[in-house]
């Protein structure tokens, strides 16, 4: 398939990515601060590791739903180069495919220099 | 000596300087009316950056630092994370649209992606005032630049020829044609991309000032295809950069929060007005505003105040 075309039929599925990434997102971010306001003693606290964060949300604080919102938000553009690497795959596009893999190649190294840092 | 004169604005502005210390600290309490203010700062950011085709995070930043007190690390943290959320909004209606180019757009994420990294890690490193003192002489070139392009005119269409791998072609409803460009000296925008990526993570700015003129000026790509794929790639920029200071525990959710879900609102609202608003007139207005904020962030990294 030729390779503009193949990004014309990409649209739906990625500007859909996007809106479900963004919506829910804001969503978890909005219920963090409902929560938040019906709080009595209004303390937030910080989640560091990824691993409180089902306790935190089990419990319903309101630092849980901040995080996993934030955290979907910053997955949702990843996700959209990760479609594009599989959709240039299944069509054989090896230049563009290799070329969304080092992207997500530099977005995992951001994380390990920031551990490392 | 003369007791200090404390007036209700000294007393508002001393409060509104303390919040980000409270918000920062470790176990941070939620006051509403303290995230109210951070929103409306996200508000105001999102929709006169939208407005002037600047991402929020060129008002945002120095507003959280010199208005709300909010540690710069802390506000360029929460910046990057709010470009990504405007970058995804904006990205939306230009895929749909088929404005933007995904095969240009994937291959200069990867130095802009990498320049962001670099850019963030540099950045989570310099001292409070040295990075002050670089988003302030940033602010200045920014401001330049606006105040040079507040007169530009509307791009002509390309003539259509060989679109080459990269190259594409979208409708303009503006000229009411089709409109096809081939894309050049990728290796030039490329270098291009790995300093506006590098700005971009330093200072918490969507870097769009950079990658624009970029594509447009050395890539020859119309000016609304390159405002469409660098709106698409700067989500993935700032996400780099934003990754390094999450990583690092420098994203405050309490801080960042309001500012991501006002800088949203704000963006929507500011692309609306944008039409409605002479631009030149409102270039102007927003050029020398940004200089005042250089001035101030300059002047705050030497330990001086103007408050």
């Amino acid at each position: 398939m030729n390779e503009e075309r193949l990004e014309s039929r990409l649209a739906r599925p990625l500007s859909g990515l996007l809106i479900a990434g963004l919506s829910l997102a804001v969503m978890l971010m909005l219920a963090g601060t409902v929560l938040a306001a019906m709080g009595t003693d209004g303390a937030v606290p910080r989640r560091s590791s990824i691993s409180g964060l089902p306790g935190a949300l089990a419990n319903l604080e309101p630092g849980g739903f901040f995080d996993l919102g934030l955290l979907v938000l910053l997955a949702t553009p990843a996700a959209r180069v990760v479609m594009l690497l599989v959709a240039f795959g299944r069509q054989r596009v090896w230049v563009f495919s290799g070329v969304c893999l080092v992207v997500l190649v530099v977005l995992v190294l951001s994380v390990l220099l920031g551990l490392r840092a | 000596m003369r007791p200090a004169v404390t007036t209700p604005l000294r007393a508002t502005v001393a409060h509104w300087s303390r919040i980000g210390e409270v918000l920062c600290s470790r176990d941070s309490l939620y006051d509403m009316t303290e995230v109210v203010l951070l929103t409306v700062a996200g508000f105001m950011g999102g929709t006169f950056g939208s407005m002037v085709g600047l991402g929020g995070g060129i008002f945002v930043v120095p507003v959280l630092v010199l208005f709300l007190g909010v540690p710069i690390h802390g506000a360029v943290a929460a910046s990057l994370l709010a470009v990504v959320a405007t970058s995804t909004a904006g990205s939306i209606n230009y895929i749909r649209r088929g404005c933007a180019n995904l095969r240009l757009g994937a291959s200069v994420e990867t130095a802009l992606a990498l320049g962001a990294l670099t850019g963030g890690v540099v950045g989570a490193l310099l001292n409070r005032e040295a990075l002050s003192a670089v988003f302030g002489g940033v602010m200045i070139v920014v401001s330049l630049y606006v105040w040079v392009r507040r007169n530009a005119s509307a791009p002509r269409p390309l003539e259509d020829e060989g679109l080459g791998r990269l190259g594409a072609a979208y409708y303009d409803p503006s000229l009411r044609c089709e409109v096809g460009y081939r894309v050049r000296r990728l290796p030039f925008g490329l270098l291009l991309g790995l300093v506006a990526g590098n700005v971009s993570g330093l200072l918490g700015v969507g870097g769009g000032f950079l990658t624009v003129p970029a594509m447009r000026l050395a890539m020859g790509v119309p000016i609304r295809a390159s405002v469409a794929t660098s709106t698409l790639m700067l989500g993935v920029t700032a996400c780099s950069g934003a990754l390094v200071y999450l990583a690092r525990g420098m994203v405050d959710p309490v801080v960042t929060v309001p500012v991501v879900l006002g800088v949203v609102v704000g963006a929507s609202l500011g692309s609306r007005l944008a039409s409605r608003v002479r631009s030149s007139v409102l270039a102007a207005v927003m050029a020398a505003v940004l200089f005042a904020f250089a001035v101030q962030m300059l002047l705050a990294a030497g330990g001086i105040s103007l408050r």
